[in-house]
């Protein structure tokens, strides 16, 4: 209960902290990575997950840790965002290709999402023994992540395209009357450019920002929800949010133990695949927000270098077989995993792994989550428990 | 490129600017000069190019677009050398950054990279890598205005 407390506590800090902008929160966020997850200290084991954060942090507080403070810590990079390929645009950043003949057939590349490869590290004291055994060992693991393919819902390519054309033609109006409006703010607006004065240009270019979103907002019907270039990148920005409907995920990992203060052994290695089904529960794909519910089914192969064979420990190969089905209510999100672990050769090990979990967004940078239930043991199972206090920025969701 | 505080806006005058690119067109009344613009960014982008005098109001319609969000505007003429010399070719560009990580946002706006080609005039082939302007206009990656002027001599 004092955990529970001083976990409360550290969210109602981390909230004030975040709405004072103190923090730096933008860098923080889940750790669901491919380290996190061949250890089993993510929240969950199955699942896909978005583009990848440039770089992100994490931390999982686990209640049954004798230390109240957060004993799991992971960080993860997406090298595609340290390089910049000399051809580079926003269609084969999105995967929107409109075909060899350049068509208005606009078609999403399968495979766009391949190049978010992601490399995780994650540190963390978890019982990592097959058996009943209550000890934790220093964990060290490392994983790399990838989208394989992808699959938007029908017309999402041609709507995005559509809205792109849309916002071509409005921004060639605002850039025509940068040059032609003889009002005294574009006036000044170009005598700031000729003397490369930056700061007053922007200013200039916030109140005329304001000046047309007031417009809009107006009590004049003829402005009342008129299209602008602003309101369709918000559109267009919504659109690239949108979850596939299908995804394949690809991830592989390795996790060195600590045996007493200098030593480190290998522990595990794994590579593992997941596949997810999101189905919007929205009957309009142009909602405010989007709901879902989505399926996911898993499987890992696994060398365990620290299987239970009988009385002695020793490596043995694990096969997990799992799936976990989610819904998504903006703000909260929730579901339950079940996952089975066979070791070959070695019929008397089998465990599993059920739980479920929910996540809640407090604020647009704060999220709070948990998870409960019973995770892998040998003969008995263990009680899994944890709560997150996780950052994130924008309108992402913790993605399980 | 500059960046100042942002002070009280002064009345109306003109200003010469005193470091202005120039590319010499020529004085030839059958030369078509060309312009092309490449942006290299992952954002979506529109961009233009105006014939305008030396306030920056454009004297015709625009000379160059960009047809697609790449930003880009393929080779294109602008006008015969002698009917465009003396004008500032000036060329604005819009780039909206998408995604919801800013530090990515952040990444990308310093790595986005603009090259303005000009073609047939007494300079022959110049290339500008270098934007007068480059602008945060919301202060988090996400709305972005590129600009550069050109002064077009005859020699």
């Amino acid at each position: 209960m004092k955990k529970l407390l001083c976990l409360l506590c550290c969210i109602t800090m981390a909230g004030k902290v975040a709405a004072q902008t103190v923090l730096n929160t933008d860098k923080l966020a889940v750790p669901q990575s491919a380290a996190t997850r061949l250890i089993d200290a993510s929240q969950t084991l199955s699942g896909t997950s978005g583009p990848p954060k440039a770089f992100a942090l994490g931390l999982l507080q686990s209640f049954d840790n004798s230390n109240g403070w957060p004993q799991n810590y992971a960080a993860e990079i997406t090298p595609y965002w340290m390089i910049s390929p000399a051809n580079r645009n926003f269609y084969n950043y999105i995967g929107l290709d409109s075909g060899r003949f350049k068509t208005s057939n606009w078609k999403t590349n399968p495979f766009a999402a391949a190049k978010f490869v992601s490399i995780s590290i994650a540190f963390a004291n978890k019982n990592m023994s097959a058996d009943s055994a209550n000890g934790k060992q220093k964990v060290f693991s490392i994983g790399a992540h990838t989208t394989l393919l992808r699959a938007y819902r029908k017309n999402y390519a041609a709507g995005l395209a559509a809205n792109l054309q849309q916002w071509i033609v409005l921004d060639k109006a605002a850039i025509l009357r940068q040059y032609t409006d003889t009002s005294l703010l574009y006036r000044q607006y170009r005598q700031a450019r000729l003397r490369g004065d930056t700061a007053t240009m922007r200013t200039i270019r916030q109140q005329l920002d304001k000046q047309e979103q007031a417009s809009i907002q107006g009590a004049d019907q003829q402005f009342q929800h008129r299209v602008t270039a602003d309101s369709l990148a918000v559109a267009i920005e919504k659109q690239l949010n949108e979850k596939p409907i299908f995804q394949w995920d690809l991830s592989t990992a390795y996790a060195a133990y600590g045996v007493g203060d200098s030593t480190w052994k290998s522990g595990r290695s794994a590579v593992w695949t997941s596949v997810e089904l999101n189905l919007p529960l929205n009957s309009q794909a142009d909602k405010t927000q989007l709901n879902y519910l989505s399926v996911a089914a898993y499987m890992r192969y696994m060398y365990d270098a620290y299987t239970q064979n009988k009385k002695e420990v020793g490596p043995g190969n694990a096969i997990d077989l799992g799936g976990k089905i989610m819904f998504e209510f903006d703000p909260v999100s929730f579901g339950t995993e079940y996952v089975h672990r066979s070791y070959t050769g070695l019929t008397a090990l089998k465990s599993q792994r059920f739980v479920g979990f929910i996540n809640y967004r407090i604020t647009k940078a704060l999220y709070f989550s948990g998870t409960f239930g019973n995770d892998f043991g040998f003969n008995k199972p263990r009680l899994f428990s944890a709560l997150g206090i996780n950052w994130g920025f924008g309108n992402e969701k913790v993605s399980f | 490129m500059q960046e100042k505080d942002s002070c009280c806006l002064n009345p109306i005058a003109f200003i010469s600017p005193a470091n202005m690119n120039t590319y010499k067109v020529g004085a030839s009344a059958t030369t078509p000069i060309k312009l092309s613009v490449d942006v290299t960014t992952r954002g979506f982008a529109d961009t233009r190019a105006f014939l305008t005098d030396t306030d920056l109001v454009a004297i015709g319609p625009s000379v160059g677009d960009s047809s697609n969000a790449s930003g880009d505007i393929a080779p294109t003429i602008i006008g015969n050398a002698v009917d465009i010399a003396g004008r500032y070719l000036s060329i604005t560009t819009h780039i909206r950054i998408t995604g919801t990580d800013i530090v990515a946002r952040q990444m990308e706006f310093t790595r986005i990279k603009m090259l303005y080609t000009l073609d047939n005039g007494i300079d022959g082939h110049k290339e500008f890598n270098n934007p007068d302007t480059m602008i945060d206009l919301n202060g988090d990656y996400t709305k972005i205005e590129i600009t550069k002027d050109i002064l077009l001599t005859s020699i």
